[in-house]
């Protein structure tokens, strides 16, 4: 479902060879209508040629009713695979269970339309595809009830449920079908974290992410906001917090817009490759990493003489019981970083490496 | 959350965490021009008070994330 290096050969959820089988079986279709309903007129034509159109006529006719009870057996299972799985519709309807669902659907009502027509055969065809194509498709999810208890709920009543193995069927591709996109999901949210390793970037974009939402009433948006903050508690274990939030992106925005946040972060990263050495936040851990507090005032002295600056940093490097040495290495270098500019500092890096900087500045 | 009264440097933290979103508190005190104590001591205040979510972050150069909470996103709303 979700793999960022993929090349582009999947539309629709069918892989390109069904596609040209699907483009092919369409053309032949057409070719088929076109050449059965408007027969020639040319004297100059094969004299098998009309009969060949009236025996494919003939064929049609019969195949029809068996095509429509199939294609509403097929809309029926699709239609509970869509609302089962209503966060993945598209990747639920491309799982192997899935199909195989819509298969036996199709093949049961094409199989009771075939009884029905052994059983009944004098029975009017359209009444005959109606009531296969609609009725069938709820008599094998009826349950009837014959007697019930006064005031009982559902205990001790006598019923005979014809769906009860359809019931069966079905929980076990809904299992099956679950299994399968449970695959998807983790890999979705392995590619989220390689791609958005910063607990708070996750956890701004799950934030937009619901709030985006145009389907969500105002109690469901609340929540869900709960249930991201609860994520975040400073108890959840840091790499459970990152997972679950990154989880939460894909079940709230579905795999469509992992797939377009992921394609947003590998853009990025192919433009900013080329004309950028070091990205903002490696920079600001080389800062840290590299310099001492008063290294990083020097190496500021160094960079700008703006007054309101230097006297800021000068201020946040003064020893201060509520803040430990990283967290103010960390504030100077970002706000270096805001009122300077990356490149700016890159080149004074490098500059500094060069001529071995650290040292001299101490 | 207990007050309703937020003293203008801890409006200007969270207007910053409103419109900027989660972020170490390091890139708190560089946005808001607050000198990194005084950062930590009015994060640590709304932490108490419920404005304010802070946890561990390895990714974080000072090992620490802030959120504003929904709470206080729609208070500061109101009162900002």
């Amino acid at each position: 479902m979700i793999n960022p290096e993929q090349d582009n050969t999947q539309a629709f959820g069918l892989s390109r060879l069904e596609l040209i089988l699907l483009a092919s079986l369409a053309f032949i279709a057409l070719f088929l209508i076109i050449f059965i309903n408007f027969p020639t007129d040319n004297p100059n034509t094969a004299s098998w040629l009309p009969t060949v159109q009236n025996q494919l006529r003939e064929l049609l006719d019969a195949l029809i009713p068996y095509g429509i009870v199939g294609a509403l057996g097929c809309v029926v299972a699709i239609a509970e695979l869509t609302s089962t799985f209503q966060t993945y519709p598209r990747a639920a309807l491309q799982t192997r269970w899935a199909r195989i669902l819509i298969l036996i659907n199709m093949i049961a009502a094409v199989l009771a339309l075939v009884i029905t027509r052994l059983t009944l055969p004098t029975m009017n065809p359209v009444l005959q595809v109606l009531s296969v194509g609609v009725g069938f498709q709820g008599l094998i999810r009826t349950k009837f009830v014959l007697a019930k208890p006064i005031g009982g709920e559902g205990e001790g009543e006598i019923s005979v449920n014809l769906g009860w193995l359809y019931d069966q069927f079905q929980n076990l591709c809904r299992t099956q079908i679950d299994l399968e996109l449970m695959n998807n999901r983790r890999t979705a949210v392995i590619h989220l974290l390689d791609y958005y390793p910063s607990l708070a970037e996750l956890y701004d974009i799950a934030w937009y992410t619901i709030i985006a939402r145009a389907t969500l009433s105002p109690t469901e948006e609340a929540a869900k906001l709960a249930e991201l903050e609860k994520l975040i508690d400073p108890k959840a274990p840091e790499q459970f917090a990152r997972s679950s939030i990154a989880l939460m992106i894909l079940e709230n925005g579905g795999p469509g817009y992992v797939n377009l946040l992921l394609d947003q972060a590998m853009t990025e990263q192919r433009v900013e490759a080329p004309t950028r050495a070091v990205s903002s936040e490696n920079l600001v851990w080389q800062l840290v990493e590299t310099y001492s507090l008063p290294e990083l005032v020097t190496f500021t002295e160094q960079l700008t003489s703006a007054t309101d600056v230097l006297t800021w940093v000068h201020n946040a490097a003064k020893p201060d019981p509520n803040a430990t040495e990283a967290s103010q290495k960390a504030a100077i270098a970002h706000f270096l970083l805001q009122q300077i500019g990356a490149d700016a500092i890159q080149r004074q890096i490098t500059a500094g490496s060069t001529t071995n900087k650290p040292e001299e500045v101490v | 959350m207990k007050r309703y009264e937020l003293e203008d440097k801890e409006k200007k933290v969270l207007q910053t965490l409103a419109q900027r979103g989660a972020m170490s508190p390091s890139q708190v005190s560089a946005a808001t021009w607050l000198l990194p104590g005084e950062t930590m001591s009015v994060l640590k205040v709304l932490s108490n008070e419920g404005f304010v979510l802070m946890r561990n972050d390895t990714n974080s150069p000072d090992g620490l994330l802030v959120a504003i909470t929904t709470e206080a996103r729609l208070f500061i709303g109101r009162a900002l």
